[in-house]
This record gives C-alpha cells, structure tokens and sequence, in this order.
C-alpha cells in the first residue's frame, strides 16, 4: 500500500465524496473518530484535501471577539485563514491545502470546503436545525440565537440531524435535506447520515404559543440567503447561492415558525 | 445637476422577488430587501444615468414634487454608497 493510500480518507457529505490525506496518524485517528458515520470508500472524490500538521502554527491572531474565518479569492483560489489554520481551495475543481496547528481540528476547514462544493453541486450549506419526522425533512433557520438548538433538543423523538448545520441539494423535482457531521451548541447529538425529501422551511421566532405564519417571499429570500455562511465572498458565488435559494423556495415552502420552549411546535407542524 | 452617474459596485448581486429587489453585498455577506421605490432607483443605476435624471424618472413615475424626488433619490444613494454597494 502506498503512503498516499494509507494517509488517505474519504468522506462523504450529502453524497458529495471528498478525499483527505492526512500524513499525521493522530489528526486522522481524530478525524475517524469524529466522522465516523460519514466515512467511506464509495464513489469518486469531487476534490481532494491535503492536510499538513504543524506544530506552532499561528495565523489570524487571537482576540476576545468571535472565532475568526477570513476568506478571499485570489488567483483562483479561495484562500482561508483563521487563528490556527490556513490554506486554500482551488475555485474550480475544489482540490485543498490546509496547514493546521496539532491543537485543533479541520472541522471549520471543512466547513467552508463543503459550502463551495454545495453551491457546485446546486446545494446550499445552511445555518439551520435539521429534522426528519415521519420520513419528511424540517429545516428550521434564524441567526445565532433564535432556537435552533433548542428546537433540535425539544425534538429527539424525531430523527436530529443537525442543530447548527444542514445541507439541502435540489435532486429533480425535490428538494433534500441531509445531515452532516457538524455540532454547535448541542456536542453530544449523534451524528446521523441520513437526508429526507424537503417539506418546509421554518423561520425560528421565539413567541408564546405555538404557531406558523406566512413570511412575505421576498423576505424569506433574504433570510435564508442570510443563513447560508461561506459563500457570499463574491458577486458571482453570492448569484449562485440566490439561484439556488430560489429553486429551494419553488419545491418547499417557508413560514415562520412562532414556537415557545416546548414540543408542542410538532403538533403545529403535523396538522400542516 | 450633478455628473455623478451612480453605478452598482461589481461585489453586489441582485435579484427580484414578487417586484422588490433583494441585494447581497458580497464584501459584508449582508442581504438587504429593498421598498419598491428603492428598487425602482437600483434598476434605474445603469452608469448611464446621472442622479437628476434618476430623480427625473421618480419624479414622472412615482407622481412626486421634483424636490422630493431629488431627496429620496440622494437620501437612497448615501445609504447604498455606506453600505459599499455603489462605484461611484
């Protein structure tokens, strides 16, 4: 077996496979543990991640605001840079470097890494909770703040996908949801693989009774635009992501979610 | 009257959804939804017209006083050009 074969791993997110070779033992016994679920040897990578490991790396500096994720194209790449990684991402064929220092993960790499290959594979990633019910996939969407891990907590009769990060992709006529293996606030949720055809969309707004209530489409363009990170870099990917957003909004409805901290949402959301 | 010709900056994206004009300013990642009459200014901002004759066009469209066209259209603008939306 080569050293290429043996360093390398291939994910797969939303059926979009990416592989990552990483040298260093540890971070790719790390990165097995952590995705476990999304690992696999099935199907031709879209793009290939080299992974270095180095100790002392530093880049943005740190400071008391929030963590730090300074994107840029230039020479067509995508350059990242944040407090511990750096690295690029070829704009075309999505192939990566990232340099990262051994204290940390290349989770946020990723991050920006699956949003491009989303907005490629007419996909978007998306700020929002994801939840199968009775085979049908919620989205529910808002800024930090707005519930989404506490609708994710108050829904674990149902199938959790995600309380910080889903992915949708149009396939046909429909519109999917899929899980990916990335936490915010709610760590010890399993990290499921699954995805579900798309019923709705549902704008978070923390009130006292359970309700839904018609957003103005205009408007829920916007807000969904505004939960989608990583891709308003430039004109050309913002239009993409406004493409994509429209087709998203022609196969699955967005409302407005009026929900208090309790289950009862289901119940608005099943007589729907 | 004034030379300037007001023109989107290249980083914005537009589109329109049920007549209003939703803006992505690619530089921040903020997404504005604009009124109808701001979204009548934006499509007005070709680079070929200048800002009177923007107001000209409010002015005709919109049954207004040429005053108060003129100040809608120069109040709009300073918000656009704040924001970084606009090259000029």
């Amino acid at each position: 077996m080569s050293h290429q074969a043996r360093n390398r791993l291939q994910l797969k997110i939303a059926d979009i496979a990416v592989a990552l070779d990483i040298a260093d033992a540890s971070k790719r016994a790390a990165v097995v543990e952590r995705y476990r679920e999304f690992l696999t040897s099935d199907g031709e990578p879209q793009a290939t991640v080299r992974v270095e490991v180095h100790e002392g790396a530093r880049f943005v500096p740190l400071h008391s605001g929030p963590w730090v994720i300074e994107l840029s194209e230039a020479h067509g790449r995508l350059l990242y840079r944040s407090h511990y990684d750096a690295g690029w991402i070829e704009s075309d064929s999505g192939n990566s470097f990232v340099e990262i220092a051994p204290e940390v993960d290349i989770e946020n790499f990723l991050r920006v890494l699956y949003a491009q290959l989303c907005l490629r594979n007419g996909g978007l990633l998306l700020h929002a909770a994801g939840v199968i019910h009775d085979g049908a996939g919620f989205v529910f969407f808002g800024p930090s703040g707005s519930g989404k891990t506490t609708v994710a907590r108050l829904s674990l009769g149902h199938t959790v996908l995600s309380d910080d990060l889903v992915i949708v992709r149009l396939t046909g006529d429909v519109a999917r949801v899929y899980g990916l293996p990335f936490r915010g606030d709610f760590p010890e949720a399993p990290r499921i693989n699954q995805s579900a055809e798309l019923r709705g969309l549902f704008q978070l707004v923390k009130a006292p009774d359970h309700r839904l209530a018609a957003v103005a489409a205009p408007e829920a363009f916007a807000r969904l635009l505004a939960c989608a990170p990583f891709v308003m870099i430039d004109a050309a990917r913002a239009r993409q992501a406004m493409h994509i957003c429209r087709q998203i909004m022609a196969r699955a409805a967005v409302r407005a979610l009026h929900f208090r901290r309790d289950p009862g949402f289901w119940r608005v959301l099943g007589d729907d | 009257m004034t030379t300037d010709y007001p023109t989107l900056h290249p980083q914005v994206a537009l589109q329109t959804i049920d007549g209003l004009a939703v803006m992505v300013l690619a530089d921040s990642g903020e997404v504005l939804v604009l009124n109808p009459t701001g979204t009548r200014i934006v499509e007005l901002l070709d680079g070929k017209r200048s800002l009177g004759e923007v107001a000209d066009a409010i002015e005709s469209e919109y049954a207004v006083t040429a005053e108060a066209a003129r100040r809608d259209v120069e109040s709009f603008l300073k918000t656009l050009r704040e924001a970084g939306a606009l090259l000029t």
